[in-house]
């Protein structure tokens, strides 16, 4: 009897604490993406009333058709949004997709083949697993004006293909690959290749989702190679477009405009991570578990 | 597969890219520039006019960031051989672009390379001097000439009881406003600043007269040294600042221009700022507000001098690749900007100082000035004001980085970290050890 | 870590590797090689002049107090964004373990910073607690906390951490969440008969658990903090004020580009180099050792 009215008193206390403590996680979360919201719907005047009116305006339509046609303070600055947008999704996708091409076949290569020099060119690659772009900026930055890729869509992606991330990931997930999956395969008279596109492609079908995300979002994200490496801003990404519309200037800042290509830019990857959750997490997770 | 079909049409985009830009009929010219707000919107559109007026080249004027990290752009694409053909750089650079002189053109020669006449006497007196080598030649064209000026807000003013036509003259005297206002709460902060050391040091030492380091401020050799620590002016200065923000008189806002909308939306009263941000208040400020020469200190021997030149220049690059043709549009388009109709709208629209006399002669004539006496004060303290040995600006390498240190070092006297005396010394020390480092690097070429 | 069964081809695993070496090479052992170059030279901005210097850039940094300040300003950074990344993140993923309505929803929300770029985040966090326009600013003042981020450099310090750990709180609590998962119920269950009170089943049976997936985190997010942050810094503080949130990235960065010292840069950037290869070596350890098992 008592025993169970402990159990009770247990269950009801763990139902409402777990709801409390994680209401207030999505209060952290939401806050800052709420106020930013709200600001991109006032105008600059309401802005800078002190507090700030925490409920959006109509002012909003205006700001977000300023912001995608025209941009903070006519084009000089920065292009519309809309050109923003484009180029950052043009940089995000062309990593994401050249990465995970090249990512797929060399760690295809990497554990399913034995040849000479395999530890050492897994070693070349993996070396460069965490070593971000901002470390070697300035050579980079040399290296690809000698290839004469400067202010261009090719400057902008390649150096961000080139990190081990992907090919680890996938490496760890062919590994787990059974080999009787491959024995099967060679007893058929499957060769390599046959499998890669049979067998291997299907199975890594979450991890892939999985590394589309990451790279999607990674892609979308990046903000100092692009500020470097492009000349003309008709080629910047939203990113840096968004920092360089922020207050520096000789005037206040048009926060009202940052404040909507802001929520602009985070609608891609928002709805990337959003759409493609389940596969997201598992293959995250899974993976690098 | 797919992998080799994408890099193939890389390649074949590339190709199509290069050949395109064969085809293209006129020639692209790169200008860069470090202005937001209303002069950079009026910059860019100049570029976009003279792309209507002919058809031989196309300009291409780009933000790349404020000044420090525009010049940083450029010389890392310089490096990479591919500089833009102009670019903006502000006084504090100057040194560093004349220490490297085969990485440059002189505007002057740009003009004699593309056969058109360019006299550099027809520049105004003090930008001449400060971008001008001895043989009379012009290193940099002066573009956006400006000086600072006091920024203050007389609606403000008023509530607080103050005169509003009688703006403070002196350090002391601003002190007392900005201590007025606070108590009248007749605005929330009294008094901030932009480019702090732009104006705390550099204007600060030309209006009274004092040098901050030697070989005449840098110009006289690359061996010069800051010595600006030893005279107690500066350690004054910085002094009163830290105890204006003591008792809440002044508010710190960060450096470079961060200060300016603080002013402008109402929140300080008063501002010491560069004579350019007029157009911005012009245009945008909801209340009244007048412009003061940059105060002083009565007690200094002779002052009030002259303020010094600031704002920025226009510097050709050299690259290996740059063909006669980009030079001659190079010209052109500077001698379009230098045209009196360009230079007075732009001196109409920003609130920069005209940078040619004629257009300076053309604006009073017109009777701007005497319409604008906002406008006219720059022009005040900066050519008509007292000239002294050291007015006419000074000269080093590596400023960007040397006023940086100046910036953190007077922050930390601000945070209590520090005395202002040992944050003026520790940014002379620094100051030092980077113009030796230069000395090495520059000296070689 | 090697398959028993493989195929056999001469040239087709090159062939495969190609591509991956080709961007490697080029991107990667090409700049930093010529990082270390440039490490060992003294040079101009403009790269007019160079001279060989030997290690002196090397010897100028460690005797720089300034450096060695950043060092540990960016230990202290880095400590505190793993660790208000990682605590929040583990409550979080606690609590929704135990939830059955709405789990859904409470992932999908916490999941949302990880979508957001660095330099956005830092612009968020800027915005509302910027001391003109920010609303969070505002409270502070009514509350009497003399908030200025533009001069105090712990104020300073404090925005970034906050902005650079909401931003990783996503990330740590989605492998928290994994990890939990994979606890036995049982485990927890036979706990519970015994009487075991919630803290004690933490203690004794969860954390140890998911030990392996907190030190795997503690790395990621160190390396994230080390690197990642940039963008954040950049956008909110600038390394400033008085170099109070100036990590060592951002040095490479301010030295390199902005004040163009590049040999004391390439120098910085050389060190760097050794301390991710350092820790990936690490974290490698781990990854393969999860594989063993």
């Amino acid at each position: 009897m008592s025993a169970q009215n402990i159990a009770q008193v247990d269950y009801s206390r763990s139902n409402w604490l777990p709801h409390v403590v994680l209401w207030i996680g999505l209060l952290i979360t939401v806050f800052p993406l709420y106020v930013t919201f709200v600001a991109s719907t006032l105008t600059p005047t309401d802005i800078a009333q002190t507090p700030m009116q925490m409920y959006p305006s109509l002012q909003g339509i205006e700001n977000y058709t300023t912001a995608f046609t025209t941009g903070s303070k006519g084009t000089y600055l920065s292009p519309p949004a809309m050109t923003l947008l484009f180029n950052s999704l043009v940089v995000a996708l062309v990593v994401t997709f050249g990465k995970i091409t090249v990512s797929l076949i060399s760690a295809y290569a990497v554990v399913f083949f034995r040849f000479p020099g395999r530890m050492f060119f897994f070693w070349m690659i993996f070396i460069t697993l965490m070593l971000p772009v901002e470390v070697r900026i300035l050579p980079t930055y040399q290296v690809v004006t000698d290839l004469n890729l400067i202010n261009s869509y090719a400057g902008l992606t390649l150096p961000l293909i080139a990190s081990a991330t992907a090919t680890l990931l996938f490496r760890q997930f062919f590994m787990t690959i059974p080999d009787e999956l491959v024995e099967a395969a060679k007893i058929d008279g499957a060769g390599p290749l046959r499998f890669f596109k049979d067998v291997v492609i299907p199975l890594s079908r979450t991890n892939i989702a999985a590394m589309f995300v990451i790279l999607f979002i990674y892609g979308w994200n990046q903000y100092l190679w692009p500020l470097l490496i492009t000349t003309s801003n008709s080629l910047d990404v939203v990113v840096v477009a968004i920092k360089k519309m922020i207050g520096t200037g000789a005037e206040p800042t048009d926060w009202h405009i940052v404040m909507a290509t802001t929520i602009l830019a985070l609608i891609p990857p928002v709805l990337v991570i959003i759409a493609m959750q389940k596969s997201f997490v598992k293959g995250l997770t899974d993976t690098e578990k | 597969m797919k992998f080799a079909m994408k890099f193939a049409a890389l390649a074949v985009g590339s190709a199509l890219s290069v050949s395109a830009l064969a085809q293209n009929k006129p020639i692209e010219i790169q200008m860069w520039m470090g202005l937001t707000g209303l002069g950079g919107e009026t910059l860019t559109k100049y570029g976009e006019e003279f792309n209507k007026m002919q058809s031989e080249y196309k300009v291409t004027v780009s933000f790349k960031g404020q000044y420090p990290e525009q010049r940083a752009a450029a010389v890392a694409a310089f490096r990479a051989g591919n500089p833009p053909h102009i670019m903006q750089m502000f006084d504090a650079g100057s040194g560093d672009m004349m220490g490297a002189k085969s990485a440059i053109v002189p505007v002057s020669d740009v003009f004699k390379r593309a056969g058109m006449q360019f006299n550099a006497a027809d520049f105004i007196a003090p930008a001449r001097g400060y971008y001008g080598t001895k043989d009379g030649s012009l290193l940099s064209m002066p573009f956006n000439v400006s000086t600072a000026v006091l920024f203050y807000n007389k609606d403000a003013f008023k509530k607080a009881g103050l005169d509003a036509n009688k703006p403070p003259a002196t350090w002391p005297e601003l002190a007392a406003a900005a201590k007025k206002i606070r108590s009248t709460n007749a605005a929330n902060c009294g008094f901030t600043t932009t480019w702090l050391a732009w104006i705390q040091l550099e204007q600060f030492g030309a209006r009274h007269n004092i040098g901050l380091g030697t070989q005449s401020n840098g110009r006289a050799g690359l061996n010069a040294e800051l010595n600006f620590a030893s005279n107690p002016a500066f350690v004054k200065q910085v002094q009163t600042i830290v105890d204006m923000q003591k008792e809440k008189t002044f508010d710190y806002k960060g450096r470079s221009n961060d200060a300016s909308a603080a002013f402008q939306n109402g929140e300080c009263a008063m501002i010491t700022q560069s004579s350019g941000a007029m157009g911005g208040y012009v245009r945008d400020a909801k209340f009244d507000w007048g412009v003061a020469p940059l105060p002083y200190w009565p007690d200094a021997k002779g002052a009030p001098y002259a303020t010094t030149v600031g704002g920025a220049s226009l510097w050709v690059f050299n690259a290996p690749n740059r063909s006669a043709a980009e030079f001659k549009g190079v010209a052109k388009f500077l001698d379009y900007l230098r045209s009196v109709p360009v230079m007075t709208d732009w001196a109409k629209t920003t609130g920069f100082l005209p940078a040619t006399n004629a257009a300076f002669k053309y604006l009073t004539d017109e009777g701007f000035y005497a319409q604008n006496p906002r406008a006219a004060v720059a022009i005040g303290t900066l050519a008509n004001g007292k000239q002294g040995e050291h007015t006419g600006g000074y000269r080093f390498g590596r400023w960007t980085e040397i006023r940086d240190f100046y910036h953190e070092e007077v922050e930390k006297a601000l945070q209590g970290k520090q005395t202002a005396k040992e944050a003026v010394e520790n940014a002379q020390k620094r100051g030092n050890a980077a113009l030796r480092q230069f000395e090495k690097t520059a000296s070689t070429n | 870590m090697d398959r028993r069964v493989i195929f056999n081809n001469k040239f087709l695993p090159y062939l495969l590797l190609a591509p991956q070496l080709a961007v490697t090479i080029v991107f990667f052992f090409w700049p930093a090689g010529q990082a270390i170059q440039m490490s060992v030279m003294e040079q101009d901005a403009f790269g007019l002049s160079k001279t060989f210097v030997g290690l002196a850039n090397f010897k100028e940094l460690f005797n720089d107090p300034e450096y060695l300040k950043t060092f540990w300003r960016t230990i202290i950074f880095s400590g505190a964004v793993a660790l208000s990344a990682l605590v929040p993140a583990l409550l979080f993923a606690l609590m929704a373990e135990r939830v059955v309505r709405g789990a859904m929803f409470y992932r999908t929300i916490l999941v949302l910073p990880y979508a957001i770029a660095p330099a956005v985040a830092g612009v968020l966090w800027l915005f509302m607690f910027s001391p003109s326009v920010g609303i969070v600013a505002y409270w502070l003042k009514k509350l009497g906390i003399d908030w200025n981020p533009k001069l105090d450099g712990e104020d300073a310090m404090i925005l970034v951490i906050m902005a650079a750990a909401w931003k990783q709180i996503s990330y740590n609590f989605l492998f928290f969440l994994a990890g939990l998962q994979s606890i036995p119920k049982a485990l927890l269950e036979a706990a519970s008969i015994d009487g075991a009170g919630e803290w004690h089943k933490f203690r004794t049976i969860i954390f140890p658990l998911l030990s392996p997936v907190t030190f795997f985190l503690l790395v990621v997010n160190i390396v994230y903090a080390f690197f990642d942050t940039f963008g954040i810094i950049d956008a909110v503080t600038s390394g400033g004020p008085a170099k109070a949130t100036e990590v060592l990235v951002y040095k490479v960065y301010y030295d390199g580009v902005v004040a163009l010292n590049l040999g004391t840069s390439s120098a910085q950037s050389v060190i760097l180099m050794a301390i991710v290869i350092l820790l990936t070596a690490v974290q490698f350890r781990y990854v393969e050792r999860k594989v063993h098992y």
